[in-house]
């Protein structure tokens, strides 16, 4: 079907106007979501943490000290009477299979692995994501650096390796240590001291 | 062609990924499990169906020289605000769909039908086609992935059909298993197809 002809000014304002109207939608659309962006972020940080810290948490503290590599950020997790009862620290690689992998984990009051979550990953679905299973998730608990050595089987340590899967598993072991070596720091800082009464 | 007809057509005679072979892309991307197929499918229908009216509306202001950017600019403005919305409101169906949703801006079946059909037609006719088409678009997904989830994980939709012990085709979930299953897909369609036309 033959179209209109349009001057190369009409075309030139036509072009200006469609791109201006989209970034008013834009803005518009960002700035009445904004606000419940942020909510659901923040809701979604807090569920991790209530996933990985102790089921009897009933408030989260976070605390950042400064060390010799930088700031080191952790969740207390307090019970009713206000003692430490848990830590949630983030630890993340970039040597999974697709790329970075992001973790959360929750230690016990003495720094022992609860469990963990993942924040983020890009690994083969089916194959690398099962570093979300229990399965895999089941043998790091109570583990920590002196009793565990975070190292596949094939590479000498005590770590089962996900089937197909041993870079995915290698990267997870990395961020777990990775994760407990930052809590040792944090413990040794000014400032990150076990529990609230130390302060008092 | 009826409004019924321009909607029939995007499931079987035109079904854009094995008739047009369009959305390639995403298409292989995320069929590794069939309930992705819903997921990305819902996400398309909605974007394709607002683009196609936008671009139907604004047809005739339209100058020809300049359609190609303006179909991008408004499908992108699309896609951001799909993606702000469910971000802020719909926070868990956006984490399921997060990485689907940008992909659907490098899904050439939108600037495709926006290119071959909005900008000749009217409203209705516009809507009805983005219908047909996104519909089409998601039994697509939902039989490829469905067959890649069934032989590489063993499982529908997450439940379990092929009995433990069974070995799983691992290939079928990686990007190569997408391909074969497309190819097979593509054969017996055209298998169909040519009896269809023999016995008329």
């Amino acid at each position: 079907m033959a179209k209109k002809q349009f001057s190369d000014v009409q075309t030139f304002i036509t072009l200006t106007l469609v791109c201006v109207g989209a970034a008013a939608v834009l803005a518009l659309v960002d700035r009445v979501t904004q606000k419940p962006i942020e909510r659901a972020e923040a809701r979604k940080k807090e569920e991790a943490l209530r996933i990985v810290l102790p089921p009897e948490t009933a408030s989260i503290e976070t605390r950042s000290v400064p060390t010799g590599g930088g700031e080191i950020e952790v969740n207390l997790a307090l019970d009713d009477q206000g003692q430490t009862i848990g830590y949630a620290i983030s630890s993340s690689t970039d040597e999974g299979y697709g790329g970075d992998v992001e973790f959360l984990l929750g230690l016990d009051r003495e720094g022992s692995i609860l469990t963990y979550k993942i924040m983020n990953h890009k690994e083969t679905p089916g194959l690398g994501d099962n570093l979300t299973s229990e399965k895999f998730k089941s043998q790091f608990k109570g583990k920590n650096l002196d009793n565990f050595q975070f190292k596949v089987a094939k590479d000498g340590g005590d770590v089962q390796a996900i089937t197909a899967a041993t870079i995915s598993s290698r990267a997870a072991c990395k961020a777990l240590e990775k994760g407990l070596e930052l809590f040792q720091e944090y413990r040794k800082a000014p400032g990150g001291q076990s529990s609230m009464e130390s302060e008092k | 062609m009826s409004l019924a007809s321009e909607f029939t057509k995007g499931l079987w005679n035109r079904h854009p990924i094995f008739r047009l072979l369009l959305g390639m892309c995403p298409a292989l991307a995320v069929s590794t499990k069939a309930v992705n197929g819903i997921g990305m499918g819902a996400c398309v229908i909605f974007v394709l169906v607002g683009s196609n009216v936008v671009i139907s509306l604004f047809r005739k202001v339209i100058p020809n020289q300049v359609r190609i950017p303006v179909f991008i600019v408004v499908i992108a403005t699309f896609v951001t605000v799909v993606d702000l919305l469910l971000h802020g409101l719909a926070p868990e169906i956006h984490k399921a769909l997060g990485i689907f949703i940008p992909l659907i801006v490098v899904n050439c079946i939108i600037l495709g039908r926006a290119e071959a059909f909005a900008q000749k037609n009217d409203l209705l006719m516009a809507i009805s086609d983005g219908l047909g088409m996104g519909v089409g678009f998601t039994w697509g997904l939902v039989v490829l992935g469905s067959i890649r989830e069934i032989f590489g994980l063993g499982t529908w939709f997450g439940m379990k059909v092929i009995p433990e012990g069974l070995p799983t085709v691992i290939v079928m979930i990686l990007p190569a298993g997408g391909f074969i299953t497309l190819g097979f897909l593509l054969a017996a369609m055209n298998r169909i197809e040519h009896c269809r036309t023999e016995q008329s």
